[in-house]
């Protein structure tokens, strides 16, 4: 009964022009976080997320899994997994450099999750962005703690002059790059971006440098490193502009 | 720590980018996040945060990888493990109400990844303790002719008067043990969550105490950077330094990066309320530098003031003293004046 409450509620008003389970799936978390944008904590709030038994639920959203996992049921994390994984060991294998260390990263970072699915703030995007943020700051603490820059950027930084080395960003041997649709219109709009202010993005994003930091990785003057993450996040962000969260799988 | 004027709507918005990135030092952030409090600029701001966070999170999935074939494995035994040690903390109150000598020991099992790996220690070697002692009493009630299995085995016979006194006496001797062993377990169990309360505080005070100095350490990074990398580009301007004994200021103004240190010393305490404000005099009108207070010594040393990559049009430093939230004018006539030289680098 319940689940037929969601589903009818999902499809009378979220779903046209969606084509499938998974699309329906981000476009509610997307509508949910849009149409309460000051949420705050779920759990703070009046808004709550029905419960779906997982065995009834076809295509239950992030956010219910959330809820479900912040419960203590494994199945949750485990449909979690299955969806964001490929995205947060991506990231973990480029800031990190090493496979086995990008394994490490992944797993702390979804015990974090599993541990403060509770905690999870509506407010701050969607639930994949959660997820990702969790496993850069992980990963960043990691080379922070070991000393040690990302094979990506030292690769970044000794190529200058070879804007391909950044734009299809650093691959390990032995990986299995998974070409969706979103990640190669994200690359396209990384590879759009002036060889400068993607070096300048990548360096805060991939190894979490201060614009100091930046600057002196580049030898640049300062100034010149703040206009150029500037203006290089203002054009990804209009070129990103019709990838929403919801799209986000 | 001195904070950095006021920002503009212009000047956040600037800045909102770098802040999604986690890119703005300490100093910065602060100022940004004063100006998301103001009312007027929290609306336009946090939409521009929104649109930036989404880029940013998008940039995360720009290379999805197979992740290993075995992680999910490992990462499922992981929150399954998580699972058992946070359920085991859970029933230590029904102990209480179970007089076994067993869970004792389970009750002592905690979340292994909520606290350190010292107080994990801890818990191992109170739980060996409490195995070493608790089984011999274990065994004693087993062994007891009015424990559960044994008086439903017992065949309902006639009843001596000397039996009964004997069975009323060792139920008395049970009870005893029984309460000894659960008032024993229970006295480990709570040194135990004393032990481990006491350890994570004083862990929580360490991170504290770390963290304040990572950020001091930070702080003379920063210093030292300006006043390096400035290399032939730093110019010195002395305030008032006819007085060696001060008040006086020196400020060490890297034009290359744009950021100068301050040094500042021989100053009055200022009231609460009240603060002292660097200006530089650019086209013959003051324009706000910084806010500071000094220590108590009279000194303050200021990292990371803002000034521009050039020396052109700006031909003094003052010093006034001012409210703490700053100034757009100065107030009074400033007490500390400098010239700035007016081309090349002193020592």
């Amino acid at each position: 009964m319940q689940t037929a409450a969601i589903r009818s509620f999902a499809s009378s008003r979220y779903s046209p022009g969606l084509s499938n389970g998974m699309d329906l799936a981000y476009y509610d978390v997307g509508h949910v976080v849009r149409s309460y944008p000051r949420l705050g904590r779920w759990s703070d709030t009046g808004f709550s997320i029905p419960h779906v038994p997982l065995a009834d639920a076809a295509e239950p959203l992030d956010v219910q899994l959330i809820v479900i996992m912040a419960q203590g049921d494994e199945r949750a994390a485990s449909t979690l997994y299955d969806r964001h994984g490929a995205v947060m060991y991506g990231l973990a294998l480029r800031v990190v450099g090493e496979p086995a260390d990008a394994e490490e990263v992944v797993l702390d970072a979804f015990a974090q999750a599993w541990r403060d699915a509770s905690r999870y703030d509506t407010s701050r995007g969607s639930v994949g962005g959660w997820l990702t943020t969790i496993t850069r700051t992980r990963a960043l603490d990691l080379i922070r703690a070991r000393g040690r820059r990302s094979q990506v950027t030292e690769t970044a930084t000794a190529t200058l002059d070879e804007p391909a080395a950044m734009g299809s960003g650093f691959t390990a041997p032995d990986v299995h790059v998974l070409e969706t649709e979103r990640a190669v219109a994200v690359k396209t709009a990384l590879d759009q971006l002036p060889v400068p202010q993607r070096q300048a993005i990548e360096l805060a994003f991939f190894e979490g440098l201060t614009h100091h930091e930046v600057a002196d990785r580049l030898r640049e003057p300062l100034g010149t490193v703040k206009t150029r993450i500037r203006l290089g996040m203002q054009k990804l962000r209009d070129a990103l502009s019709g990838l929403g969260p919801e799209s986000v799988s | 720590m001195n904070s950095m004027p006021p920002l503009t709507l212009e000047q956040l918005r600037d800045l909102a980018p770098s802040y999604v990135l986690g890119m703005l030092d300490a100093e910065e952030r602060a100022a940004f996040e004063r100006g998301l409090e103001n009312p007027e600029h929290a609306a336009t701001l946090n939409r521009d945060l929104d649109t930036h966070r989404t880029a940013s999170e998008l940039m995360a999935t720009a290379q999805p990888v197979a992740p290993p074939p075995g992680l999910k494995a490992r990462l499922m035994e992981r929150i399954a493990a998580d699972k058992r040690s946070s359920m085991a903390v859970a029933p230590a109150v029904e102990t209480v109400a179970t007089p076994v000598a067993t869970p004792v020991v389970a009750a002592m099992e905690i979340p292994h990844e909520s606290i350190p790996d010292h107080v994990r220690e801890l818990a191992m070697a109170r739980r060996a303790e409490a195995a070493a002692v608790i089984p011999q009493r274990a065994e004693t009630v087993r062994q007891t002719p009015a424990s559960r299995a044994t008086r439903v085995a017992m065949p309902p016979t006639a009843i001596t008067e000397l039996s009964t006194r004997r069975t009323a006496r060792a139920a008395w001797w049970t009870a005893g043990v029984l309460a000894t062993a659960l008032a024993a377990s229970l006295v480990v169990a709570v040194d135990f969550r004393n032990q481990a309360k006491v350890l994570e505080d004083r862990a929580a005070q360490d991170d504290k105490r770390i963290a304040h100095t990572e950020a001091k350490l930070a702080e003379r990074e920063t210093t030292l950077q300006t006043l390096l990398e400035g290399r032939g580009n730093v110019v010195l301007v002395n305030l008032n330094p006819a007085q060696p004994a001060g008040p006086g200021m020196q400020v060490f103004w890297n034009v290359r990066q744009g950021k100068a240190v301050v040094n500042a010393y021989g100053l009055a305490p200022v009231a609460s309320n009240r603060a002292y404000m660097l200006w530089m005099i650019r086209d013959g009108k003051p324009v706000p530098l910084k806010l500071f207070t000094p220590g108590d010594d009279g000194r303050a040393i200021v990292a990371s003031v803002e000034l521009p990559t050039t020396t052109s049009g700006i031909t003094l430093l003052a010093v006034t003293e001012e409210s703490s939230a700053g100034a757009v004018a100065p107030t009074m006539t400033p007490f500390l004046v400098g010239v700035v030289p007016t081309k090349g680098a002193t020592q």
